[in-house]
């Protein structure tokens, strides 16, 4: 079982790790490079803001039957 | 005892003979008062365990205490070989059995038949045989326990509430992810009531969108968390869609609902940390990777620029050859002419 977040963490690091070795095998066209490495990095950002972000909550469910 | 000293006690004291008792007469007597007393056959006794002793024989000798008085008990092998659980020293129990007379040392004391555990003894029986018949049932199989998830975001919570327990949950999970949902169920953790409120939390929560389900409790005593070792909460543990994290007592306490939950944390704070990952590490991993995607993509360019400089120089070298083989071609085309001319 999976969530969002971990899916998104999980993906972006998938493919960072895929991008680095397309890069090590200089498996990428030059005119795409950059654009690659910045959409990677941008990617990896966000999973950082995204657990950054403090929004902890508690909810009480104890009445509720169903959530 | 010889029928000349009881003619002599009669001679000396004046004591008729028929009146003297000797010890095997006396102790016959009282027996027989013994068996003839139904208040003291097939009896039930409640008290402490002590003085135990465990023969060769097989037999099982102790004593039965209380506050101010004592009672040899003897637990002979055929009798015995049917008890379910081990008699030690300070449990107490419920004995059965009959008064009867040690000639030997003209004492009384209890003919046991059979032991019922009271009090933390009967508890701890209760959890074996339970413990015993699930497992059987395949409960505590490994194969069948669901996956915590790695980055669980909604938390099942079921505790009481305002408890140290809660409290601590809460506490380490607020450290280690602070984007944590938490969907806390409030439910009494000891008691008759218990079980059957952790079970309707569950069915609370397995209609949620939790991705994992704490139950956390404090320590306690065996009779405290006894509620934990309830069968019909084990089956529903069993039945449960979304993984569930047992925090029960302590390191040391162990009850039916450890044994089922797919992870045991030995602590309400421990259940927390085996629920979600630290942030910080999370974090960490994730620059690691951006500077190694740095480092790559810096290596590429450097390649790209090498590769660039080599096609640079291949180029020059090719333009270089092709104006040798001109200058060349000239010399000899002028060699050739110049002999014609001659």
């Amino acid at each position: 079982m999976s969530n969002a977040i971990e899916e998104r963490i999980e993906s972006s690091i998938k493919h960072a790790e895929k991008i680095i070795e397309d890069f090590d095998n200089l498996k990428i066209k030059e005119k795409d490079a950059e654009d690659i490495f910045k959409e990677s990095n941008k990617m990896l950002d966000e999973c950082i803001d995204l657990i950054s972000n403090d929004k902890f909550h508690i909810e009480e469910v104890q009445k509720k039957k169903n959530i | 005892m010889a029928e000349e000293s009881l003619l002599q006690a009669e001679q000396l004291y004046g004591v008729k003979k028929e009146s003297i008792y000797t010890v095997t007469q006396l102790t016959d007597y009282i027996r027989k008062k013994i068996r003839s007393d139904n208040n003291l056959i097939q009896i039930y006794v409640l008290g402490e365990i002590t003085d135990i002793s465990k023969p060769a024989s097989g037999h099982i000798y102790f004593s039965l205490k209380d506050e101010s008085s004592l009672l040899s008990c003897a637990f002979f092998r055929q009798k015995n070989a049917t008890l379910t659980f081990e008699l030690e020293q300070g449990m107490e129990v419920l004995c059965f059995g009959s008064l009867t007379i040690y000639e030997a040392k003209s004492a009384y004391q209890l003919d046991v038949a059979l032991v019922y555990p009271i009090g933390e003894g009967a508890l701890w029986l209760k959890f074996k045989q339970t413990k015993e018949k699930l497992e059987k049932q395949g409960l505590f199989d490994e194969k069948r326990k669901k996956k915590i998830p790695a980055f669980a975001t909604r938390i099942g919570l079921i505790a009481s509430k305002g408890s140290e327990a809660y409290h601590d949950v809460i506490v380490k999970l607020k450290e280690r992810l602070p984007i944590v949902n938490v969907l806390f169920v409030s439910s009494s953790m000891q008691g008759d009531y218990a079980a059957k409120e952790v079970i309707r939390a569950l069915s609370i929560l397995n209609n949620s969108n939790a991705d994992v389900i704490i139950i956390a409790r404090g320590g306690g005593s065996i009779e405290d968390l006894m509620c934990f070792n309830n069968e019909d909460l084990a089956y529903t543990l069993s039945k449960s869609k979304i993984p569930i994290i047992s925090g029960i007592g302590h390191a040391e306490d162990f009850t039916i609902a450890d044994f089922i939950a797919d992870k045991r944390a030995t602590t309400p704070t421990n259940a927390a940390e085996l629920a979600v990952p630290n942030k910080r590490e999370v974090i960490e991993r994730i620059e690691t990777l951006k500077h190694k995607l740095k480092k790559s993509y810096e290596n590429y360019l450097k390649a790209k620029h090498k590769e660039k400089e080599l096609e640079i120089k291949e180029k020059a070298l090719k333009k270089y050859k092709i104006a040798i083989a001109i200058i060349l071609s000239i010399i000899v085309i002028y060699f050739i002419i110049k002999e014609l001319l001659k």
